[in-house]
């Protein structure tokens, strides 16, 4: 309570403290008239002063001088201070950029109620391997459990037509009726789907938009719920908006701009097998009963999963169970936790080596200015001034620019990431100023103070400014030109840009082997039947009419049916124990398709009528030679030694060259093919066609064919040129910001090596003079000042030649899209390096070589 | 504490306080006189004096220092304290 109403009365000081000052000068003035020797009662400036110290706030009428003064300091030197605060902003809005998305992906809680009671379910085999849960499954959990009161499923990505526009597909998100009201999401306007209205199957169909989808599409038109529009070319009703910047952390990580509800799945994409299909798979969430610990719950469903495997023993196996992984790590699986984890260490650590660098270079500068003024600094001190007062003087200075470069950081970051929300989550990022940014902002802001500030400062107050001013800084000068903090900084700059160049030389060349890949596609069309066989659809007698109807088209060279298109968005991954660390993309294939791809087919046959999925396989070359060492492995069983993720074992018929075609740029990937079959043209398949010349002038043709059989097929034909590209779109962005971050550095690396050359030339004019006058050579010399930033730059690159190693073999064994470190990526990356460093001393001190002696002598 | 045991007996100014000390003292604790405002700030800070300006007796405007209950408070604490650490040092150097 002292301690409390001591701080008010201090307040009450601060507020009212002109009036109290001139009230004590009174007091002293009145009692100096009393005494007859005023002489006595000392001197009343510094009485006053003491008295006004015991208030507290003398400190920070102190610190508003500093800053004043750092200000008027600062604004003399527009060129420096604008310098600086490019930098610091760029980086702090870096650091903070990347840490909004780890706190909104990882750290931040889900933004749901009751987050503790939800679990998501994965299957799990015992083999090592986790399933996600066929639609028919999770219905069979949610009637057949007394331990979860609420089982909600959902499915991501699956697209729709929006209002009868067939030029372009919009990203969907099923979901149970009772996801939003179960979750308590509620609407901004209109209502979320309720279990009671929209969880039968005869329900009025629904949909419910996202706020950025009805900004940006709609136009914010305020008559929008209950307006009527067309969803795959069928009427529904918009029953809700979403409120803005809604992300609970359980919606898609991609632009998923409406929900429609799960149990209208045969509504809105008729003929899909979702609701039967015990292959497929949606994800499954559940809340779980108070008090109930996740061992419990698993022990408990061990049951219905038993019973699922005697029901079903084609799709369970005996000793499954269902795995409840809990929300507080966002449903993460243990197994993939040291990967996560990999990720975030790996992208805060570029982040900071950005940050390193240029706060190295900050450093140097203010280093650098320091020196300069040190004759100033020598005349403060002589007046009086404090080492401390001196001190705060530079501190001052790097205090300003660190705050303003945070505060502009956190600018920059909200702009960015404003403007990067809808392709990152589908909607514009809501920066959440909560204890976390502030903290990080905070934390990253005092690193570059302390960086910036205080290291440079510490150094210049360690000499013995006093003595500098008898002979004019010189021997003061002299000293801190060679001091070590000046080497270690060049060293970091230049060890952070070797690091990054290499990572972004890296990421370059791996998109230069992604814009090769193993498949042709220049000339290929790609129909997408994106809604599936209505019952009264034959999906074979449709097939086999648009095969023949597009095969007549003139401009026709060849065509295939597959489950999936090359280079097209989604494929089936396997993993197999025989192949660790190797996804494996799975695709059916007509026999064909390598032809018409212009795959190689290094040994055995292709597909024929005799072979079907279950008894046949062509592998490809990475996959043959990943599992068995070798390409000649024809009537060989596969898998090997286990079975394949779908339990079967097959034959090899054939090898086939690396296609790359779904992961491009992955150097983990291989593929696998099997043979179409008609169950596949019932659930989902695309049409592939080779045109002549151009396939631009094939797609109306195509489409045309299609609603020619079926008008109410709707399908959508493109280009597979443009698959290549949105997937290239990707990793070029990746690839250009580590470049960029790349080159800023050296950049950043260049300009530190260059001016401390001419810093350091420039100081030693009169040496350098004096030692040419006495007949020095100019060579000798000019190797003598080089030596002085060339060696610590030289440490640098060693280093981050060293930490670059490490780093790609770290990012190669976890997965990351990185290409392998090989010996022309090293030198010219470290021919670069040493080319520019190079370049940057020697312009400095061939000019302080060239200077005029005699003059230069005079002058000094 | 002598400016606090000074005020427990009345409120004074300034000048007075420094009179009474340097009186009851015999001219023993001379100090300069301002040293005794930073001390007064400080007792005012810690709610220990209250002061109000009062037209003294010979037609000045001065400022009375009053001792509040906390201040009565502190001054008992820092007598007891004082006699006891007085009466350890008087014991020590008789028995050493």
């Amino acid at each position: 309570m002292g301690f409390f109403s001591e701080y008010l009365r201090r307040l009450w000081y601060l507020i009212n403290r002109r009036r109290l000052e001139r009230e004590l000068q009174r007091e002293m003035e009145t009692h100096r008239e009393m005494m007859g020797e005023p002489r006595r009662f000392g001197n009343v400036l510094r009485l006053r002063e003491e008295s006004r110290d015991v208030w507290g706030w003398n400190r920070v009428d102190d610190v508003c001088r500093d800053l004043k003064f750092a200000f008027r300091s600062l604004s003399h030197s527009p060129g420096f201070t604008a310098g600086a605060l490019l930098v610091l902003t760029s980086v702090i809005g870096l650091n903070l950029v990347l840490f909004q998305i780890y706190n909104l992906l990882v750290l931040k809680p889900l933004q749901v109620r009751d987050a503790q009671s939800i679990v998501e379910f994965v299957r799990e085999s015992g083999l090592g391997r986790k399933a996600p849960i066929p639609y028919p499954a999770a219905e069979y959990i949610r009637s057949h459990n007394n331990v979860l009161p609420a089982v909600l499923t959902t499915s991501r990505q699956r697209y729709v037509f929006w209002n009868g526009d067939f030029e372009k597909r919009w990203p969907a998100q099923l979901v149970s009726a009772n996801w939003f009201e179960e979750l308590g999401i509620g609407a901004a306007a209109g209502r979320v789907f309720r279990e009671s209205v929209d969880g039968e199957v005869n329900a009025a169909p629904a949909v419910i938009l996202t706020h950025y989808f009805w900004v940006s599409q709609l136009n914010s038109d305020p008559n929008t719920i209950g307006t009527t529009i067309r969803i795959n070319d069928r009427p529904a009703t918009i029953v809700g908006i979403l409120p803005e910047n809604q992300y609970s952390g359980l919606e898609f990580i991609s632009e998923s701009p409406m929900f429609l509800p799960m149990e209208q799945v045969d509504y809105f994409f008729p003929g899909t097998t979702l609701k039967t299909d015990w292959k497929g798979y949606v994800d499954t969430y559940a809340r779980v009963k108070p008090g109930m610990s996740l061992v419990a719950v698993r022990e408990s469903l061990r049951t219905v999963v038993a019973e699922l495997a005697l029901q079903r023993p084609a799709d369970f196996n005996k000793g499954e169970w269902l795995e409840p992984l809990p929300s507080s790590t966002h449903f993460e699986d243990p197994d993939d936790r040291p990967q996560r984890l990999f990720t975030a260490i790996g992208f805060g650590f570029l982040a900071l080596l950005v940050l390193a660098v240029a706060c190295a270079n900050l450093s140097n500068f203010i280093l650098s200015r320091g020196i300069g003024r040190l004759r100033e600094l020598n005349i403060r001190m002589a007046l009086g001034a404090s080492r401390w007062r001196v001190m705060r003087l530079l501190i001052a200075e790097s205090v300003l620019l660190a705050g303003t470069g945070a505060a502009a950081g956190v600018i920059l970051a909200s702009v960015v990431l404003h403007q990067t929300g809808p392709f990152l989550i589908g909607m514009p990022f809501a920066v959440g100023v909560d204890w976390r940014t502030v903290l990080s902002a905070l934390c990253i802001a005092a690193a570059a103070v302390f960086a910036v500030g205080l290291l440079p400062t510490w150094t210049i107050s360690r000499r013995d400014l006093g003595s500098g001013i008898k002979d004019g800084g010189y021997s003061v000068t002299a000293s801190l030109t060679r001091t070590r903090l000046r080497s270690i900084l060049t060293a970091v700059q230049v060890g952070g840009s070797f690091v990054l160049l290499l990572l972004a030389a890296l990421t370059a060349r791996n998109l230069y082997h992604a814009l090769s890949p193993g498949v042709d596609f220049k000339k290929v069309a790609v129909l997408n039947v994106p809604v599936l066989f209505d019952k009264n659809i034959d999906a074979s007698s449709y097939w086999s009419g648009l095969r023949r109807s597009v095969a007549s088209l003139a401009e026709t060279e060849d065509l295939a049916i597959v489950q999936y298109a090359p280079l097209g968005t989604v494929m089936t991954v396997w993993q197999e124990p025989d192949a660790p660390g190797l996804s494996i993309n799975a695709n059916k294939i007509e026999p064909q398709f390598f032809d018409l791809m212009r795959v190689p087919l290094i040994t055995g046959r292709t597909f024929d009528a005799s072979d079907t999925p279950d008894s046949s396989v062509i592998l490809s070359k990475r996959l043959a030679i990943a599992v068995y060492g070798t390409v000649d492995v024809l009537g060989k069983r596969f898998p090997r030694t286990s079975r394949s993720t779908d339990n079967r074992i097959r034959t090899i018929v054939g090898i086939v060259d690396d296609a790359h075609s779904a992961q491009f740029d992955a150097p983990n990937a291989a593929e696998l093919y099997l043979p179409m079959d008609a169950a596949q043209l019932r659930r989902s398949a695309v049409m592939i066609v080779r045109a002549r010349t151009d396939p631009r002038l094939l797609l109306a043709p195509m489409r045309d064919a299609s609603r020619a059989i079926d008008s109410r097929l709707l399908v959508e034909a493109h280009l597979m040129s443009r698959d290549f590209e949105t997937k290239l779109r990707d990793r070029a962005v990746m690839s250009s910001v580590v470049a960029a971050l790349g080159s800023m550095t050296l950049l950043l690396a260049c300009i530190g090596v260059f001016g401390v050359i001419s810093y350091s030339s420039s100081l030693r004019r009169k040496e350098i003079s004096i030692r040419l006058a006495l007949g020095a050579n100019r060579r000798s010399l000019l190797v003598l000042l080089m030596k002085q930033s060339l060696g610590p730059a030289a440490v640098g690159g060693a280093g981050g030649l060293i930490i670059g190693l490490a780093s790609s073999q770290i990012l190669q064994s976890h997965r990351v899209y990185v290409g392998s470190l090989d010996a022309p990526v090293l030198i010219s990356v470290a021919a670069v390096v040493a080319i520019t460093c190079v370049c940057a001393a020697l312009h400095p001190a061939s000019r302080a070589l060239r200077a005029d002696i005699a003059q230069t002598l005079r002058d000094e | 504490m002598l400016i606090l045991r000074v005020l427990s007996v009345q409120p004074l100014h300034g000048y007075a306080i420094a009179q009474k000390i340097h009186l009851l003292s015999g001219d023993e604790l001379s100090v300069e006189e301002g040293s005794l405002y930073p001390a007064l700030q400080k007792l005012l800070l810690k709610g220990w004096v209250k002061a109000d300006w009062l037209v003294s007796e010979n037609g000045r405007n001065v400022r009375e220092y009053r001792i509040t209950a906390a201040g009565k408070k502190q001054l008992e604490q820092e007598l007891s304290e004082y006699r006891r650490m007085s009466k350890a040092i008087e014991t020590l150097l008789n028995n050493a």
